[in-house]
């Protein structure tokens, strides 16, 4: 049995294998030499200068709307960071009790429409004595 | 894996993008208009699959998921294409896909960029009569001498069903140029 093993007895043609290597590695031609059909002239670099030229405005489209997409993003932050500064200094908003403000509105009205003179006339005697120094 | 990852991201970034595309349509331009002109059979036919089959990749390749090689998935898209292609150009003509198929075999001798004796006009005709699916399957492998896990892959069918696809497509031609 192991005469078997150790004579082949099938053959191949001379240098089928180096052609079959060839044929397998060169990425020029991945079709076998069945292949009837045919191609104009320089089409594949046609092709290939035809595709570019196709799809590169979009490209280009894609690259303007990066950068614009970047400059917003830039004002965006810096917008962000301008807001929270601005809130942290900003005083904080003086609370006036409710009754207080009526008081100060009452007050402010009757100053808008009187005279010293009639301010005091409204006032009471005991309101009147202003110690002096 | 890890390169074509490396490629794929080059292929989605919109600054690396432009560069990486000449780079894919240089390595893929070949095998993929073959694959498409032995489905459509005229030139310019073809001319006008692959480049909408580039347009496509180039414009779909953030929903590639990475499941399979970027190649099958390219693969796939000139298939489908080629597929829309036939069937779009035999409903305008009122024709069955295979009807325009045969019309478009018969048409080879007249074909200037055909070269076939008259054995290879004989066997496109042949092919050309074949069931779709069994078509396909015939070309990939036949022709293009792909693996039946590559074909499954591209076609989403089981190893299985294209043997008996490829079985049944081998058959029928042999039977026909025996007659």
């Amino acid at each position: 049995m192991t005469d078997f093993k150790q004579n082949n007895p099938f053959k191949v043609p001379k240098g089928y294998f180096d052609h079959l290597e060839e044929q397998l590695c060169n990425p020029e031609d991945p079709i076998s030499k069945l292949n009837p059909f045919s191609t104009p002239e320089n089409y594949f670099e046609a092709l290939e200068q035809g595709l570019t030229e196709k799809l590169a405005p979009s490209t280009a489209a894609l690259k303007r709307k990066s950068r614009s997409r970047t400059r917003w993003s830039f004002v965006a932050t810096a917008a962000a960071i301008l807001l929270l500064v601005g809130l942290y200094e900003l005083p904080a908003p003086v609370e006036v009790e409710k009754e207080q403000a009526l008081n100060d509105f009452i007050e402010n009205y009757y100053l808008e429409d009187f005279d010293s003179y009639e301010m005091l006339s409204m006032m009471e005697d005991n309101e009147l004595e202003i110690p002096f120094e | 894996m890890k390169q074509q990852s490396i490629f794929v991201n080059a292929l989605r970034d919109p600054l690396t993008k432009e560069e990486a595309f000449k780079k894919l349509v240089s390595e893929y331009k070949k095998r993929l208009y073959w694959h498409i002109r032995k489905l459509v059979l005229d030139h310019d036919d073809a001319h006008d699959v692959v480049q909408n089959t580039f347009i496509k990749i180039h414009l779909n390749i953030d929903t590639f998921r990475e499941n399979s090689s970027l190649y099958t998935w390219m693969y796939r898209i000139a298939t489908n294409e080629a597929l829309n292609f036939i069937n779009s150009k035999a409903t305008k003509m009122g024709l069955q896909n295979c009807e325009w198929i045969e019309a478009k075999a018969d048409g080879l001798t007249a074909d200037s960029y055909f070269d076939g004796d008259q054995a290879a006009l004989k066997l496109q005709k042949l092919v050309a009569r074949l069931p779709e699916k069994q078509r396909i399957v015939f070309n990939m492998k036949y022709f293009d001498n792909m693996t039946y896990e590559s074909i499954s892959e591209i076609l989403d069918t089981s190893i299985g069903a294209l043997k008996a696809s490829y079985h049944h497509a081998v058959k029928k031609i042999k039977t026909e140029l025996n007659d």
